[in-house]
């Protein structure tokens, strides 16, 4: 009945009927199959617990997908063997009256299924044998994208990466993107499954997943040469970024011990150290989008090394690092004119003179984000200003000392400011927000919450810059 | 507003703005081939993939959306999004499957990307978040998967996952 690759010792004497694949109970004839060496369950079973690997007695089920109305039945538990006939395609058996999804040519159901998310398209090819054979087209499988925060991710990479290496045994050529962010339970081993299977991974982002540790960082750097986003955010035992020791060894010292990463968000990591940003800095130099909010420990140090090795870096962020100072700032001024966004939100100890050398040396910089950097005056908006014509994006909320008067040299100096956040800062009044309104006709975004501003300033400017959204504590004001 | 004529599988004519047709490089490539640009020509395009009935939703969709710019470059590395249907659109496809699908293989055909593309989300959305049983159910499919064999195994080894 159609020719089908599948392997003969198992059943296939049953004509499998359209009723008994929507029912959901296991019947009785289904367990006289279940007698075989694979024993196989029916399509809604959930596996037994004495399965290795398995982490808990019940099966788990994430809560981004609920299997609804299906019941649970216990089958003998297979021996875990290693599938080893290659699933080729399944033969579609012709149908007597054909559902009209079926006109769609087999490139428009690829495109289709490019909408699904990986583990909707994990239940597409349980629907019929043609959508089967279209879900794992590998045009579909460049992303795994899982999410939930009680999935067992481990297993669930282990399946798929198996499943995705049939053709090419032991690695999956064709995927380049993991995102497993949120998925908490994902370990080392996780991890590592990835690294073994996927050597041509370019972005893995495994944000919040705190169990994660250095080795499997370490390995998956190692085995993905072609890594080029890495977010380990939340990750908070990741301390470094390096190369494993074989993997060094292999190196030849022509290449170097380096690393292709560019982006790298440590968001979090909030053990990393001055000797950790050192070696990351030593073996990325390639870096350009580099992330270290909340890195509580860093001081100007680490930034000394960074700059040292990294000389490509546009974004920077170093939010909430309570210990960069004005030094610190020195030595980012060294990326001169690459440099084009940077975060010191929070660095309490930054002053004028350390925005000074960033205005001078990084004059294309777009995005500054200075917010309760309390050290600031006018003279460093000023300067900032002068230098800086480029600025998109500003954020000096929390800066009580600046004013009016650094707000006016702003207004006549970067006309292309689109979003402005003055937040709590008590000294500007609604004369230094006239003045920017008056020039800055790009104006999106306003933040003036917790200021001084009367009304009629604040229509000023909504009516010279027109597509300007005003977040403001002035309840008279709407 | 210079306008050309088309004309659908089952013989039937349209007379339709050249600008609303133009993105389509079928067509396009037509007007090439048949060198059809310059003169009043009055000989219609033949469309032998398109009928009548789906063709006019076509042209529907096409003059309401004939300001729009094509639709960018994908970002590979964006997870694809399907809650962005627009209203208008969204109206525009309350129309039973078949007709849905028809419309899918009509844009195809005369390669209107935009339309392409907010077809296969629709279809995308109604794939979203279902069972395997209940997909059977809304697309009227057969499930000949055989229940007993490795293919199940993996299949459902995987839905255990997700």
């Amino acid at each position: 009945k159609g020719s089908s690759s599948i392997s003969s010792d198992v059943s296939s004497s049953t004509d499998h009927t359209p009723t008994k694949a929507q029912k959901n109970v296991a019947t009785s004839e289904d367990s006289d199959l279940s007698m075989r060496t694979l024993s196989t369950p029916s399509p809604a079973l959930i596996c037994p617990p004495n399965l290795p690997g398995f982490q808990n007695g019940r099966g788990s089920s994430t809560s981004s997908s609920s299997i609804t109305g299906e019941t649970v039945a216990m089958v003998h538990s297979p021996p875990p063997t290693r599938l080893t006939h290659p699933l080729i395609r399944l033969a579609s058996r012709p149908q007597k009256e054909q559902a009209s999804i079926d006109r769609l040519p087999d490139h428009s159901m690829v495109q289709i299924f490019s909408f699904l998310p990986t583990n909707q398209l994990c239940r597409c090819a349980r629907v019929c044998r043609r959508w089967y054979n279209l879900a794992w087209d590998p045009r579909l499988w460049r992303t795994i994208r899982l999410t939930g925060e009680t999935i067992n991710v481990d297993r669930a990479l282990k399946v798929l990466t198996r499943r995705l290496c049939q053709d090419t045994p032991n690695v999956c050529l064709m995927l380049e993107t993991v995102t497993v962010s949120g998925c908490r339970r994902l370990t080392d081993r996780g991890l590592y499954t990835i690294a073994q299977c996927c050597p041509e991974l370019r972005r893995l982002e495994v944000s919040g997943c705190y169990n994660i540790s250095n080795e499997a960082v370490f390995d998956v750097v190692s085995l993905c040469p072609n890594l080029e986003h890495l977010d380990v955010s939340g990750c908070s035992k990741v301390t470094c970024i390096s190369l494993t020791r074989e993997a060094s060894i292999k190196l030849s010292p022509l290449h170097g011990k380096q690393i292709s990463i560019r982006y790298l968000d440590m968001t979090d990591c909030f053990v990393l150290e001055d000797e950790g940003l050192h070696t990351i800095a030593a073996h990325c130099t390639q870096l350009t989008h580099l992330y270290l909010r909340r890195c509580v420990r860093l001081t100007d140090e680490g930034l000394r090394y960074l700059v040292i090795y990294c000389a490509s870096i546009k974004e920077l962020s170093v939010s909430d690092c309570r210990f960069v100072s004005d030094f610190g700032l020195r030595e980012i001024a060294k990326l001169e004119s690459r440099l084009r966004y940077l975060s010191i939100a929070h660095c309490g100890r930054v002053t004028d003179v350390g925005i000074r050398y960033v205005a001078k040396y990084c004059s294309k910089l777009r995005y500054l984000n200075a917010r309760g950097c309390e050290g600031i005056t006018d003279h460093g908006v000023e300067y900032l200003a002068k230098n800086c014509t480029k600025l998109k994006s500003l954020d000096i909320g929390k800066c009580p000392l600046v004013s009016d008067t650094g707000l006016e040299c702003l207004a006549l100096n970067c006309f292309n400011l689109k979003r402005l956040s003055l937040k709590s800062c008590e000294s500007i009044t609604g004369q230094g927000l006239q003045i920017v309104a008056a020039n800055c006709f790009d104006l999106q975004t306003l933040n003036v919450q917790d200021c001084e501003v009367s009304v009629e300033a604040l229509r000023f400017v909504k009516r010279h810059c027109k597509r300007c959204v005003i977040e403001h504590t002035n309840p008279a004001f709407f | 507003m210079p306008s050309i004529k088309l004309q659908s599988s089952g013989g039937e004519i349209f007379e339709v703005d050249v600008e609303i047709v133009k993105q389509s490089l079928t067509i396009k490539t037509m007007l090439e081939d048949l060198g059809m640009h310059d003169e009043g020509d009055d000989d219609p395009i033949p469309l032998p993939n398109a009928n009548a009935a789906i063709f006019k939703k076509v042209i529907q969709w096409r003059t309401h959306h004939k300001d729009n710019p094509p639709p960018p470059e994908v970002d590979e590395d964006k997870e694809k999004r399907t809650d962005d249907i627009s209203l208008w659109d969204q109206e525009f496809l309350k129309v039973d499957q078949g007709t849905l699908f028809e419309l899918i293989l009509a844009a195809n055909y005369l390669d209107f990307k935009g339309l392409l593309d907010v077809t296969c989300k629709s279809v995308a959305n109604m794939v979203k978040r279902k069972t395997p049983e209940e997909i059977c159910k809304t697309f009227n499919i057969k499930n000949d998967l055989p229940g007993t064999n490795k293919i199940c195994l993996w299949t459902s080894k995987l839905i255990l996952y997700f």
